[in-house]
């Protein structure tokens, strides 16, 4: 090994439960660099930080919401979360979602948006849930391919989803059969 | 020995942090990093980082409200020479000027100005952000394990420019010349983060923190 060579550290997706300062720092930070890349879950600007703690922070009290965040040498650069229906919604309450999911950009290119998505797949199918539904930016075209080349079918198209801070963008909205998916 | 980074409010500094503090465990180096707001503690420091995110005018308005910061920082990087690293703002601030929301004075300890970027090809968005590729123009200390070519990462809508273009170390192409690196003595300053530029970003870390200008 040279003197300016090192080792790599595996990337990670994990649950998070609660937080370390520490994470919650990097994780506002990859969700700052999303936001300003155009993948901002509904900001368009990067919030106070004490705002956007208090998000992150109330994600993990809602209890129909799991949050998964990838970790790229060793610091948080992304994160993905599963949304499952209200104990009362019995007549959807096969269906979960996928929301906040996002790669900072620094850290792509890494594998690390498909283990993610993998990860949340495999925490629904052990749930037992049949459809796995979430829609995007139409701007998006990272997310758009991550999702159509792991078989998920577009089955909507909603115009003004989104106002992108010039003009509105529209929306796609895909699903996928999770009895496709091979249970981990 | 003791390694700052100021803390003037402008962003997150754990990310940098944790960067430096890598680059000393991994180096092997006998070295504290230290977040202060504290000028007696920057006065001191064995070598000073300055970062900074947002706008040029906002930063040097923070920086001014930590009573005897400035003062400080020239004691410490002008007076006794101690190695500094500016990153993103934090090197822009180095500039004679930033020409932003009016005209802001920096330190002008690297004659130019901060200029919004203004790429040839229209279609290539602003901010620059993401990943490009390092020219480097010089053989400074701190390229030592560098080459041609690496990738840093960058998110910026202004850029500086030198009145002395041997004071650009390394620059990026994005619809022409953009400045990555400036420098000059004891100084050093990235537009782009190396804080988030995985290796690359540490090696250029850990070359400062063994540098002896």
């Amino acid at each position: 090994m040279s003197e300016n060579s090192r080792t790599i550290s595996q990337p990670v997706i994990e649950t998070i439960n609660e937080f370390e300062q520490s994470d919650l720092d990097d994780l506002c930070d990859a969700a700052d660099q999303a936001i300003i890349d155009g993948n901002g879950f509904g900001w368009l600007t990067p919030p106070r930080r004490a705002v956007q703690e208090a998000f992150w922070k109330g994600v993990l009290i809602v209890p129909v919401r799991e949050l998964y965040c990838a970790r790229f040498e060793g610091r948080i650069v992304g994160s993905g979360q599963l949304v499952k229906p209200f104990s009362n919604n019995e007549a959807s309450g096969h269906i979960a979602q996928v929301a906040t999911f996002f790669i900072a950009p620094y850290a792509r290119g890494h594998g690390l948006a498909i283990g993610l998505l993998a990860v949340i797949e495999q925490s629904a199918i052990a749930q037992d849930f049949k459809i796995l539904e979430v829609d995007v930016r139409e701007t998006q075209s990272a997310a758009i391919s991550l999702l159509e080349n792991n078989g998920y079918e577009r089955w909507a198209v909603k115009e003004k989803y989104a106002w992108n801070g010039v003009k509105f963008v529209d929306g796609y909205y895909y699903k996928k059969d999770l009895g496709m998916v091979e249970p981990a | 020995m003791e390694t700052v980074i100021i803390d003037y409010g402008s962003g997150n500094l754990r990310s940098a942090a944790k960067a430096f503090e890598r680059s000393v465990s991994e180096a092997d180096l006998d070295m504290e990093i230290v977040v202060t707001r504290d000028p007696s503690r920057v006065r001191h420091a064995d070598r000073i980082v300055l970062p900074g995110v947002g706008a040029f005018k906002a930063c040097k308005s923070g920086l001014n409200a930590v009573r005897g910061m400035e003062e400080a920082l020239v004691d410490a990087v002008i007076e006794k020479g101690r190695p500094f690293f500016g990153i993103c703002v934090g090197m822009q601030l180095m500039a004679t000027r930033g020409i932003e929301y009016g005209v802001t004075e920096g330190f002008d300890w690297i004659a130019g100005d901060v200029v919004k970027l203004a790429p040839t090809d229209p279609s290539l968005k602003i901010p620059h952000m993401g990943w490009n590729e390092l020219s480097l123009q010089s053989t400074h200390p701190l390229f030592d394990g560098m080459e041609n070519g690496q990738h840093t990462y960058f998110v910026h809508s202004y850029q500086m420019t030198t009145a002395n273009p041997g004071h650009v170390l390394a620059r990026v192409e994005y619809g022409g010349d953009v400045t990555a690196i400036i420098g000059r003595d004891n100084m050093i300053g990235t537009q782009f983060h190396p804080e988030k530029s995985q290796e690359t970003g540490l090696t250029l870390i850990t070359n400062f923190l063994k540098w002896k200008p």
